[in-house]
């Protein structure tokens, strides 16, 4: 009259095993959770015995307690229906024969005994894996996101009696595998960049950072292009490999917004609107659930209208641009998610937008436009690699019929830099001249003695940081590698010079 | 008597009947202590049963069943706790049963097993 079966619990991206135990005792009748359950799983109880009512079984008349152990840790979501009801079905002994090692149940019942899918199946997949559990019983509708996993046989199931039927051998559900092939060529996408007549430096610009995944800001008068030009910045990145892919899709599937998708393979592109708040940005929560930049994990975020953002929202941003990661502690649980993402921003130079536009006046007067640039701080700015500004179009430049470089060309470009890269670091853990660390930049940056002395007076006339030092010689690099050049040269330190230079010109 | 004193007494005459059918062993009846009372006592099989019996002359003020809510429920399960100790039955399955009872022209009983639980 007693089982033991074992399902998942997740704090942020690690999963922890949770043994269910099942025990029936004569007495009167009583269903009790004990082991730190949250309020969906002590609900689970009447979804369970309704679950099993209405499948065709009897709910045993007995005085049942569940255990999840181990007891001191919280646990919370709806995964663990399965498991107690396998757990009771085992203990009332309608499953026979069944050896529950290094298995684990996953999923959410519905009262008519269906499965349901439940947030965070692959996360919880891989952390299972790494504990040694071989075959998982898993939704039906979760399959395409668990199949990806090899050496974790997963098990899809429609409903409770599939589940009973299977364990007892009457039918037979073989493993999932989902196909991780998929179209690696880009589907025609509506957004292109030879949509954007002129503005060479813009493109320029946005195909440098993707090449390093270097942070970006864009200043400009309104219809100048931004906006346009962020947009397609997702069609010149080149597809997640494979462990990226499954570090977003486990972001995206602890985040409940999968959907039916399988592995996600383009970067992620997450455009947050400018009244979205620092909790929304970063992540919190009562357990801290992943917030837009870790969302934005290996891939871009944009802030259109930066200056439009509440001042906290935009300095949360900085440890998360330093670092990498996210560590949001609360009460109840301290969580560490990656967010490491590309920044670009958009902005217009003063409140009015046409602050030195050669066709407008602008009417702000200097107080506004202090108060404007000054939202943005210097620890911010600093954080930014390239900095570019762009002017309104010509209208010789609109009309023409010279194809202007199309998406297709920039990214051909942007890949041949990225396998450099990926290749300079194979087993350093990086993938992008962003994420050089100062021992990366030291061995893989050295200047020429032309190039030193550049540097040097560059340094002392535009007063740079030690940040923007290392930053500016990442972005040289990057300049490099499209390039195709082994060594920085002293084109790339000027045009990586040239891509700093502004924010002393706008915040002095 | 008072005529819904009566109307219980038919009820639960009615429920016994009905129970002896179905080869149940009756214990008790209107088995009382200082907690409170159960109509009905009762072993079907190995399990102990405690049945409420209510008996309604019609539909018009909700079914009979209904008016067994939680509090009558809680003191049911309290009443029972202390039979149970009283009488030493440490490993024993109990059930709670309600029979619901409408002695009119077309005599219906509807027994619903394992009403609640704790």
């Amino acid at each position: 009259m007693y089982s033991k079966v074992k399902t998942c619990v997740l704090q942020g991206l690690d999963g922890h095993i949770v043994e269910v135990e099942v025990d029936l005792s004569r007495g009167m009748p009583m269903f009790t959770i004990v082991g730190l359950p949250d309020a969906a799983i002590k609900e689970s109880k009447e979804r369970v015995r309704t679950a099993i009512r209405n499948s065709g079984f009897e709910f045993p008349l007995s005085r049942i307690t569940v255990n999840l152990a181990p007891a001191n840790l919280k646990k919370d979501g709806s995964q663990m229906d399965m498991a107690i009801a396998a757990g009771i079905l085992i203990a009332d002994g309608l499953i026979e024969e069944f050896n529950p090692e290094k298995m684990a149940f996953l999923g959410e019942l519905s009262l008519d005994g269906t499965v349901n899918p439940i947030d965070g199946a692959l996360a919880m997949i891989i952390s299972l894996r790494d504990l040694g559990v071989r075959r998982c019983i898993i939704p039906f509708d979760n399959r395409e996101e668990c199949g990806i996993i090899e050496d974790v046989e997963v098990i899809p199931v429609k409903n409770l009696v599939d589940l009973i039927e299977h364990l007892n051998g009457n039918i037979q559900i073989s493993p999932y595998i989902a196909s991780t092939e998929g179209k690696e060529s880009f589907e025609e996408s509506l957004y292109d960049f030879s949509d954007i007549k002129g503005q060479d430096g813009l493109k320029r610009a946005m195909e440098v950072s993707a090449a390093g995944a270097h942070n970006l800001l864009i200043i400009g008068p309104p219809g100048s292009g931004k906006t346009m030009a962020a947009r397609r910045i997702p069609g010149i990145l080149p597809h997640l490999s494979f462990e990226e892919s499954i570090e977003v899709t486990k972001i995206y599937s602890i985040s409940g917004l999968l959907g039916k998708s399988r592995l996600i393979k383009e970067r992620p592109f997450r455009a947050p609107h400018h009244s979205s708040s620092g909790v929304s940005i970063i992540g919190g929560g009562r357990i801290p659930k992943p917030g837009e930049v870790s969302l934005a994990h290996n891939g871009v975020l944009f802030f259109d209208e930066l200056p439009e953002f509440q001042k906290s929202v935009l300095e949360v941003l900085r440890q998360p641009l330093e670092d990498g990661f996210v560590h949001i502690s609360r009460a109840n649980a301290s969580l560490s998610y990656p967010s490491d993402f590309m920044f670009v921003a958009s902005m217009n130079p003063c409140p009015c937008g046409y602050f030195g536009d050669p066709l407008h006046e602008c009417t702000c007067n200097q107080n506004h436009i202090d108060r404007y640039l000054g939202k943005i701080s210097h620890p911010l700015l600093d954080r930014i690699d390239l900095h570019i500004e762009v002017l309104p179009v010509k209208y010789e430049e609109l009309n023409t019929d010279i194809q202007s470089r199309s998406s297709d060309e920039m990214r051909k470009s942007v890949s041949e830099a990225r396998d450099v890269q990926l290749e300079r670091f194979s087993g350093l853990n990086i993938y992008t001249n962003s994420q050089m660390g100062n021992k990366e930049i030291k061995k893989f940056c050295k200047l020429t003695p032309s190039s030193e002395k550049i540097m040097k007076s560059a340094f002392d006339k535009l007063r740079f940081s030690g940040r923007t030092y290392n930053k500016i010689l990442k972005v040289a690099r990057t300049l490099a590698d499209l390039d195709g050049a082994d060594n920085i040269d002293d084109k790339h330190l000027l045009e990586a010079i040239q891509y700093r230079s502004l924010d002393k010109k706008y915040w002095g | 008597m008072k005529s819904h004193i009566k109307t219980g007494r038919l009820g639960e005459q009615l429920a016994l009947d009905y129970l002896n059918n179905k080869g149940y062993s009756v214990l008790e009846t209107n088995y009382r202590n200082k907690i409170g009372e159960v109509d009905i006592i009762a072993y079907d099989k190995d399990i102990l049963a405690f049945i409420e019996v209510k008996t309604r002359m019609g539909t018009d003020y909700g079914y009979a069943y209904e008016s067994v809510n939680s509090r009558k429920q809680k003191k049911i399960a309290n009443t029972c706790l202390m039979y149970l100790q009283k009488n030493k039955l440490y490993d024993v399955q109990v059930r709670f049963d309600v029979i619901e009872v409408y002695p009119m022209e077309k005599k219906t009983i509807n027994h619903f097993e394992n009403a609640f639980s704790l």
